[in-house]
């Protein structure tokens, strides 16, 4: 077959060199050959007018069909050359940026896409009181999310910039979801609420050393729940009577103080192989009224990244979150611990499960796909428990899931993650081009 | 293979394959100095390059059936602008320079350039600058009124991007190839001033509108200066390229033609100097490909267009602003191919370049590590649709030139790199001969290695380039002929030991005579190769030869 393929090819293409078996028939002339760097005489006529061909029209018409089954592939490619060309070369992402901006850059709306608070716009206005922000976020998301925040800030993002920060939030959440207390929670006890919450923070900064900074928080707040504007889940005030979830009837007011110890001993924030990124947070919730909902929130994290060969790296997470209520206090309960959302337990859905505490564990693998792609594979477990004393090794909850992710140095620019779980799979995507 | 079998082989060559081969190659050259008007300046974007020839271009090869089925058949479609011996003759491509005839070390040397580099009698005038981008630069004229670009150095790495390009430059032109005139030039910060006439573009703070041009100042100029000269050293060392000659209209594609070059007929994809450009690319590790560093002139005196190489900064042991990696030579900067397999093996399968550590022991010359070159599997940074025409015939082509390169003539081209360290150019040097031998060991092992047929009275002769450069042994080597009329009439065949055959004074009645010549020793794969003579009074012309893949 190997020898008469060449034959076949020869009949129908014309190929040089070719097995025909014939006898061959005498050349009777030899055409005269000549190169002009060896022997100069060459006449012009012989340059043909347009391109020289490099084969034949029976070839041409064999290649036909692959032509058009090219050709709207090749569309979708000019396309993205255009688009391409478009970001890189004619700046479109910064000129729409400037046009999103007044010229002095003062004010704006960017557009939001987040699988965390949808899609919507970000609008700012900055120099608000001398260097201060002005943020208003809204999004809507899923039926189960809608996220509306507004912050005005001084100086302008006063966790980055500046020692002293103020700010004033106001955000709104008009369609949270709540399942209930513990680790058997069913899905179907959902119920949905409106929180509407107000605060006052006051912030300071301080970094400790290249890889360590504390940050200091005292703030007021004040949160009211109200009725959910969702369509398909039940509202939480059909669910529960008054005075059976601490925290459903009355608008609480706190003052709050924390402290949060951030640690960042990694290679390439972006995509780390080495290091370890932790924080602790220690912050006191004091009602201001006699409502009796005083507590205190531990939440602590760390992250440990091996490398196990060549960029590829193993990062083992684990966390824990608790509530504590001095006396006879109580939690309200969307101030609860819980598990599930875009950061642990991600094949559950955000508050998926809530109670005093959590403690969840991941292990992460990364592996380079590309210079700033990388692939992950990712499996977590966690449980919720009502008193560190019930710690148990049953009735955890398992996620697992993959992605990709795209990352400079700096950090993260975009995932997209696959997260399953017993319950649901969830798509999760996350474009942060706010470095 | 046993002797018998290779003379079936041969000889079904010229039996079995057909009247074809029992005719001499008839290939017109068309030269390519026809006046046309002044082309329209090409401008493409590397980003729409990488999609285009990344990806549009692969696929639609890929769903090209008679390529494919050509391929697979061993019939790859072969450069069109060969003469009938094989060879690409000189065009505003590609001039035969020591491929064909041994450059002496002077010329080796001075290379393209012409004079001495920029006058140094007085100020330079800087006329435009170059502040974006990953090195600075900047163009200056001189007192004689040349024009040249002024390139700097990575500020850590002394002499790493001026040397590469002065010895890759030096390199490409013995080759063959056209490239700038550059020279090294030790340069008093103060020897620049600001040209009257020289503006500057700048962004303005609303990103809206249009960059702005303004009259150049000594502070813009400072600010270049400063980023090329951190440390304020009272001389900097710069690349000095002269303007090339003409008018530049854009950069020349690697596939098809210019459709207002009439001289254009060629597809640059199917151009033996395009695709043999890959051997000689892989010798010098010249990696940056894209059409952004390939540049065409039009000459407005005598009305037509040369095709230059430019910007050699990223190619040794260079990767312009730093050393070079292991990786670059063994991957596309965006390779599909790689990055699918550690996709789909969930990063299982780790590549060489990603074990390969990267060692530097003289930061003047970079990363000069030769553990992961191959012949077959270097890649340049964005994929060029000429390389993946290449054939055999174009690799042995241009692996001809690369091992035409003595060790003395890659010294000299290196010593033009003015390094301080000779032990970083004796590394260099080292570099380049490690890599020449194994491009020639490589493909003198695939391709038959016979070449320089000179027939002399009765006698053909002809040179074992494999032998000739000590990439085989002679004493392991015998060398199995058979010559044919042109009816197909065995007139001889049999064995020689030597590298001269005896030609018959009764063969004179033939218009010609077709010999058939193939090399027999272990580790080796090629086909006959057929020359073709002609008697002409008392001695025989070649007027033809093939090479088979």
């Amino acid at each position: 077959m190997r020898r008469l393929l060449p034959s076949i090819l020869s009949l129908l293409l014309a190929i040089p060199a070719l097995p025909s078996g014939a006898t061959p028939v005498p050349s009777s002339s030899p055409p005269s050959v000549t190169s002009p760097d060896r022997h100069p005489a060459i006449a012009d006529t012989l340059i043909p007018s347009g391109p020289v061909r490099h084969r034949s029209r029976a070839e041409e018409a064999l290649a036909l069909p692959g032509t058009v089954l090219y050709l709207p592939f090749h569309l979708v490619f000019v396309a993205g050359e255009i688009a391409a060309g478009a970001v890189w070369e004619e700046r479109v992402l910064d000129r729409a940026r400037a046009w999103l901006t007044t010229t002095d850059g003062r004010v704006g709306i960017r557009p939001l896409a987040s699988t965390r608070i949808g899609a919507g716009a970000h609008i700012f206005y900055k120099d608000l009181i001398l260097d201060g922000d002005a943020n208003l976020v809204s999004s809507r998301g899923q039926e189960k999310r809608q996220h509306h925040l507004l912050t005005l800030s001084f100086p302008g993002r006063p966790l980055r910039s500046g020692p002293l920060g103020l700010s004033l939030q106001f955000r709104q959440e008009p369609k949270e979801t709540f399942f209930g207390s513990g680790h058997n929670t069913p899905r179907s006890a959902s119920s949905a609420y409106l929180q509407e919450e107000f605060s006052f923070n006051i912030t300071h900064r301080r970094r400790l050393s290249r890889a360590l900074s504390l940050n200091a928080l005292l703030g007021y707040q004040t949160v009211d729940i109200g009725t959910s504007i969702s369509q398909l889940t039940p509202p939480i005030q059909n669910r529960y009577l008054p005075g059976q979830l601490p925290g459903l009837d009355d608008r609480l007011h706190h003052l709050e103080a924390a402290l949060l110890l951030r640690a960042l001993f990694v290679d390439v924030p972006g995509s780390p192989v080495h290091g370890n990124r932790s924080l602790i947070s220690l912050g006191y919730k004091r009602s201001i009224d006699d409502d009796d909902f005083s507590h205190f929130k531990l939440l602590i994290r760390t992250e440990q990244f091996f490398e196990l060969f060549y960029r590829r790296t193993l990062s083992l997470r684990l966390g824990t979150d608790w509530r504590f209520a001095p006396g006879p206090d109580q939690i309200p309960f969307y101030d609860l611990a819980f598990l599930g959302g875009n950061e642990q337990l991600r094949g559950y859905r955000r508050g998926r499960f809530r109670d005093l505490g959590a403690i969840f564990a991941a292990a992460t693998y990364k592996y380079p796909i590309w210079k700033l792609l990388d692939g992950e594979l990712f499996y977590e477990t966690g449980r919720p428990f009502h008193q560190p004393n019930d710690f148990t090794l049953k009735g955890w909850k398992y996620s697992w899931g993959a992605g990709l992710r795209l990352w400079v140095p700096r950090g993260l620019i975009f995932e997209q993650l696959v997260a399953l779980s017993a319950e649901e799979t969830r798509l999760i995507f996350n474009f942060k081009a706010d470095l | 293979m046993s002797v018998k079998a290779l003379l079936l082989c041969s000889l079904s060559l010229l039996t079995a394959c057909g009247s074809r081969l029992l005719s001499p190659p008839d290939r017109p050259f068309h030269p390519d100095d026809r006046p046309i008007e002044k082309p329209r300046s090409r401008d493409p974007r590397l980003v729409q390059e990488i999609i285009d020839k990344g990806m549009d271009y692969q696929l639609k090869q890929a769903l090209d059936l008679p390529r494919t089925v050509r391929k697979l058949t061993g019939h790859p479609y072969q450069a069109l602008d060969v003469d009938p011996f094989d060879e690409a003759p000189n065009s505003s491509w590609f001039t035969n320079r020591n491929g064909r005839r041994p450059l002496s070390l002077e010329e080796i040397h001075r290379g393209p350039n012409r004079e001495t580099g920029p006058d140094t009698t007085g100020p330079w005038q800087v006329i435009s600058l170059k502040s974006a981008g990953v090195t600075p630069g900047m163009t200056i004229v001189d007192p004689r009124g040349h024009r040249y670009i002024l390139k700097f150095d990575p500020p850590d790495f002394p002499e790493l991007a001026s040397g590469a390009e002065l010895v890759a430059s030096r390199l490409f032109h013995a080759a063959g190839y056209n490239v700038p005139e550059n020279y090294i030039a030790h340069l008093p910060p103060s020897r620049l001033t600001v040209a009257p006439e020289a503006r500057i573009k700048i962004a303005t703070l609303d990103k809206r509108q249009p960059l702005q041009e303004r009259p150049m100042t000594r502070e813009d100029l400072e600010q270049v200066l400063r980023r090329a000269n951190p440390a304020g050293r009272e001389r900097i060392r710069v690349l000095a390229s002269r303007f090339l000659p003409g008018t530049p209209v854009g950069p020349w594609s690697y596939t098809g033609t210019r459709t207002d070059d009439a001289n254009d007929i060629y597809p640059h994809e199917h151009r033996r100097s395009v695709r043999g450009l890959y051997v000689i690319a892989s010798w010098i590790n010249h990696a940056d490909m894209k059409e952004e560093n390939t540049l065409d002139m039009y000459d407005p005196e005598r009305r037509r267009l040369t095709h230059y190489l430019i910007d050699f900064g990223a190619s040794l042991g260079s990767n312009s602003t730093n050393p070079s990696n292991p990786r670059r030579g063994r991957a596309n900067s965006l390779d599909i191919k790689d990055s699918l397999l550690r996709l789909f093996t969930l990063g299982l399968y780790v590549h060489d370049y990603e074990r390969a550590p990267r060692i530097i022991h003289f930061p003047s010359v970079g990363y000069l590590g030769n553990d992961l070159f191959r012949a077959d599997g270097w890649k340049p940074m964005y994929p060029v649709p000429a390389f993946e025409n290449l054939t055999l015939r174009d690799a042995f082509w241009s692996a001809r030139i690369v091992t035409s390169f003595s060790d003395a003539q890659i010294e000299t081209a290196v010593a033009a790199g003015q390094f301080s360290n000779p032990d970083a150019a004796a590394d260099l040097v080292r570099f380049l001969r490690e890599r020449r031998d194994r491009l020639g060991r490589y493909w003198f092992a695939r391709v038959n290695p016979l070449d320089r047929f000179e027939p002399r009275g009765a006698e053909l002769r002809f040179a074992d380039l494999a032998i000739l450069h000590g990439y085989a042994d002679a004493s392991r080597t015998r060398y199995q002929y058979a010559v044919h009329s042109p009816q197909d009439e065995l007139l001889a065949e049999g064995t020689s030991s030597r590298t001269i055959l005896s030609l018959e004074p009764s063969w004179n009645r033939f218009d010609y005579v077709v010999v058939s010549l193939l090399p027999q020793r272990p580790n080796l794969d090629a086909k006959p190769i057929l020359v073709y003579l002609r008697p002409c009074e008392e001695s025989w012309t070649t007027i033809g030869l093939r090479r088979f893949d």
